[in-house]
């Protein structure tokens, strides 16, 4: 799988998308929490998201996404470095959650991420990775060329 | 404070894990997973709801500490 040269166009249009998503992003972190705004913020690219994920022009090509490595080596991808990530911040979140959930000496991750999120900085920058995570897959699907998927698998 | 370093250890490990699975070692990187998730529609439909969780759980429902 290959990705298509970016035209000069298509960077104007993928920066303009980028300040398009950062501008709603500090307006969306600068809402208070629990409040209407706060929802709308959140759900409107989540319903966006899930919308294009299932009538959206990139739809049909997720058949054509490989299941090797990119080099085209046959050899499968290990997921065993984010099984012991995901195990280990399962079992601190479990042991939180045991003590509580508001415990100082072993808080959740809820509450780690609360003190950051007091600062309007931190929250915009998490809500910008949020949406790129969310987006990326979809992105990455559009930018690749449907010519090039052919014969991949 | 040990449980706040351990969750910025488990952070900077995953940061870690996604640059090294981009040198070709064969470690499947986050958007190999994503895609493959996006292979059929119910896993994107699970790919979308996951993250609406995660965005609505710290974006609209934090609580600021006093």
């Amino acid at each position: 799988m290959t990705r298509r040269p970016i035209a000069v166009d298509s960077l104007l249009g993928f920066v303009g998308i980028c300040v398009a998503a950062a501008i709603y992003a500090w307006w969306a972190t600068g809402v208070p929490p629990f409040t209407l705004r706060a929802y709308i913020a959140v759900g409107l690219p989540a319903l966006m998201l899930l919308v294009a994920a299932l009538i959206g022009p990139s739809s049909g090509r997720v058949e054509a996404i490989p299941a090797t490595l990119p080099s085209g080596a046959s050899k499968p991808q290990r997921v065993f470095p984010w099984v012991i990530v995901l195990v280990l911040a399962l079992s601190l979140e479990g042991l939180g959650l045991a003590l509580g959930g508001r415990s100082q000496a072993v808080p959740t991750l809820s509450t780690v991420i609360d003190h950051a999120l007091s600062r309007h900085v931190v929250r915009f920058i998490l809500f910008c990775a949020w949406l790129a995570a969310g987006w990326a897959p979809l992105l990455r699907l559009i930018h690749t060329s449907p010519t090039d998927q052919k014969g991949v698998d | 404070m040990v449980a706040t370093v351990a969750w910025l250890a488990i952070l900077a490990t995953a940061i870690v894990w996604a640059a090294v699975s981009h040198t070709g070692i064969g470690w499947a990187s986050v958007t190999t997973m994503a895609l493959r998730l996006w292979r059929n529609p119910l896993g994107r439909v699970a790919y979308v709801a996951i993250w609406a969780f995660v965005g609505w759980h710290v974006f609209a429902r934090y609580t600021l500490p006093r």
